[in-house]
């Protein structure tokens, strides 16, 4: 016991001196999951299905310009703001520009007067649309279609009043279109849902770096030929190097989900709910563990120098953080890339996080997930061994 | 702590390296007195690295036996292990750590803990004089203080014998000077050393008896006393006040020139001295210095190296 706790004192007393390696592991997942989480918000509230702002400035307030507000407004496309005082051109110019709205429709103050009357050369436009710098053409046709399609709505409203028809049937084209989704659309993850437990698993993974490094570093000084001569046992070096670095990978798992609670709101974005099965958070935060220290453990005894061991735990992080859904979520990734990403250990650890996060799951929801990265990180640190005890 | 008779026993003892095409080691058999310094020398690729590895049990025994303390290597690694230590020709230790704190690391893995810990750590600290130092990392030590530092992790464990391969290597002579004296005080309290070094002086300093290894064979076992004596009676080393030219050099045949101004001869006979003197002389050269009758290790152990065979 006593040359177990030396290890472990001795591994994070080196860890604790290894600036570049504690940098790695704490401050770039936080630099990542703030900047993700604030930089993406938008993106990922909009596939969520956040209205897009809309600017209306009522310069006619005729009934008709009225009506014509709340059809838009009725669209749960589109979240419509009025203004009074109508501002200047260039003040409207400015809120667009600040992302305030994505489009602006100035109603023109003859709108009513003239919104059944053939358009005449010359005569000024029923409706001018102010266009945000940051929509994409795709949301203009689409907002320029409903527009459209609400005014002729209107018009052809008007001319059966006018020859006392009524209106027409609001629900009647609604009940006629059924929409389905191919995924599970309440579900979709917010910026910060995606981002945290995404990059928590990246920093988990991680570890391999500095893990790996001061393996073959041990092997290089000649520390562990030393050790070798005495009668502390493989195994307790290994539980010596492994035990601080899960308590580490623990440490990773508070503190990041700590930033998406507390430190993603205060700087604008949305705060992450905690959600799911606490034990089974804790018990998913293991297996993500055990499986990327069974990664690293590989790695460590697989590569001969500091720098195949740096080269090998980089690269390989990235390549399984690109496949896995960690850079790119999954769910815009085509068919065939989510197959290959059903492969990757940082997949499975995030599709835990997000079914505990997103979907209130509980130990039973992510068991497939925690066999997974359970049986990966066991057969990583057995062929570990294996190799040890080979060169050995 | 010195006991009666052999503390470590090589029998016969073969190793060969998987793909190698020939023995590493080729059937030595050597022992060595207990609280004694025992020096191992021979080139590089010799063997005595792979006879280290033996002896610390860092390599699994393919033929002969070893016991150290009566323990076999085969049977009884643990006892072996915790009667010995080593201190390696790299410099085994972690940098980013203090001195204190490596010492305390390595105390831990062998199970040295509390007070007996603090008195290990203070005793090795002392015998290689890093008390100074011993709270600041080790990467802003000197070479010096390095090789200090490399020493005292192998006393930490208290060991009965001391494994120490190169321990002067690529330092400064005051650094040199400090860590023999640290050796010879080691020795004198009653730790047996098994000394490997390129530096033959340090060897003739302190070692008890020599073994050269060349090729896998041993090819000399003797107390280092007697193998500076033999084959050195008659042997005259004559060093000149200045050096001689070229041809009043070739006047001195069979002189064996080591540089300008001295040169090795066997003498037979009193005579002889008398006959050489007077050639010197007739030569132009006038003697500074003579040595008779005994020779330095090196000159026996490039002798012995050529004898078998050369490099």
């Amino acid at each position: 016991m006593t040359a177990l706790i030396a290890c472990i004192v001795k591994e994070l007393r080196l860890l604790g001196r290894d600036v570049h390696g504690l940098a790695l592991l704490f401050i770039l997942p936080l630099v990542f999951i703030l900047v993700m989480s604030l930089a993406l918000q938008d993106v990922y509230a909009a596939r969520g299905g956040r209205a897009i702002d809309v600017l209306v400035i009522d310069r006619d307030g005729s009934d008709a310009a009225k009506a014509l507000t709340q059809r838009l407004a009725d669209n749960g496309a589109f979240r419509i703001s009025q203004t009074t005082p109508l501002p200047s051109e260039e003040r409207l110019r400015q809120r667009l520009r600040a992302g305030e709205f994505s489009f602006a429709v100035d109603v023109s103050k003859t709108y009513g007067a003239t919104v059944l009357t053939p358009p005449q050369p010359g005569a000024p436009p029923l409706l001018t649309v102010i266009v945000a710098p940051d929509a994409s053409k795709q949301t203009e046709a689409i907002f320029l279609g409903v527009l459209r399609e609400a005014v002729g709505r209107q018009r052809l409203d008007l001319l059966l009043q006018r020859v006392g028809a009524g209106g027409g049937d609001q629900s009647a084209g609604k009940a006629q279109i059924v929409t389905t989704y191919a995924f599970a659309r309440e579900a979709a993850p917010s910026a910060v849902q995606q981002n945290v437990p995404a990059w928590l698993v990246f920093a988990i993974f991680f570890v391999a770096i500095p893990f790996s490094n001061t393996f073959v570093r041990e092997r290089e000084l000649g520390a562990h030929r030393r050790l070798r001569t005495t009668n502390v046992s493989a195994v307790t070096q290994f539980f010596g190097k492994l035990i601080p670095y899960f308590a580490i990978n623990q440490l990773q798992v508070a503190l990041m989900l700590a930033v998406g609670v507390f430190l993603v709101p205060l700087l604008g974005g949305e705060a992450l709910q905690i959600r799911g099965s606490p034990v089974a958070l804790i018990l998913l935060s293991a297996a993500v563990s055990l499986a990327a220290l069974g990664l690293a453990l590989l790695i460590a005894v697989a590569a001969r120098t500091t720098e195949q061991a740096t080269m090998l735990s980089g690269l390989g992080n990235i390549v399984l953080a690109a496949v896995g859904g960690i850079m790119v979520p999954k769910f815009v990734m085509p068919a065939a890339m989510q197959d290959v990403a059903a492969w990757s250990p940082m997949a499975w650890g995030l599709d835990g996080f997000l079914d505990l996060l997103l979907r209130d799951g509980d130990t039973a929801a992510i068991a497939p997930e925690l066999m997974k990265l359970g049986g990966f990180g066991a057969v990583a640190l057995v062929v570990a061994w294996l190799i040890y005890r080979t060169r050995d | 702590m010195t006991t009666d008779g052999p503390i470590v026993t090589v029998s016969n003892v073969r190793h060969r390296y998987r793909g190698a095409d020939r023995d590493a080691l080729a059937g030595v058999s050597l022992s060595i007195e207990a609280g004694s310094c025992f020096g191992l020398l021979g080139p590089n690729g010799a063997g005595k690295s792979t006879l280290l590895g033996l002896l610390t049990g860092a390599i699994k025994l393919q033929d002969g036996e070893i016991e150290i303390m009566g323990a076999s290597v085969r049977t009884d690694l643990p006892a072996v292990r915790a009667a010995s230590a080593i201190a390696p020709q790299e410099l085994a230790f972690y940098p980013a750590l203090t001195g204190r704190e490596n010492l305390e690391f390595f105390a831990g893995v062998q199970n040295v803990e509390g007070a007996l810990r603090k008195t290990r750590i203070a005793e090795a600290s002392a015998a290689c004089q890093l008390d100074d130092v011993l709270d600041r990392r080790a990467e802003t030590y000197s070479g010096g203080l390095k090789r200090r530092l490399n020493l005292a992790i192998a006393l930490v464990g208290a060991p009965r014998i001391l494994y120490l391969d190169e321990p002067t290597v690529g330092i400064d002579a005051r650094s040199r000077a400090l860590i023999v004296d640290a050796i010879a005080a080691l020795k004198r309290s009653g730790f047996t050393i098994i000394y490997i070094s390129h530096y033959m002086e340090e060897v003739e300093a302190l070692c008890d008896s020599v073994a050269v290894i060349d090729k896998g064979s041993l090819i000399a076992l003797e107390r280092t006393e007697a193998l500076v004596r033999r084959g050195a009676e008659r042997r005259l080393r004559v060093t000149l006040a200045a050096p001689l030219d070229e041809a009043a050099r070739q006047s001195l045949v069979p002189a064996q020139w080591i540089d300008a101004a001295r040169f090795d001869v066997t003498l037979d006979g009193e005579a002889a001295l008398e006959g050489w003197l007077a050639r010197i002389r007739a030569a132009g050269g006038h003697v500074a210095r003579l040595d008779y009758g005994a020779s330095k290790l090196e000159t026996i152990y490039l002798g012995l190296l050529e004898q078998d065979g050369g490099p």
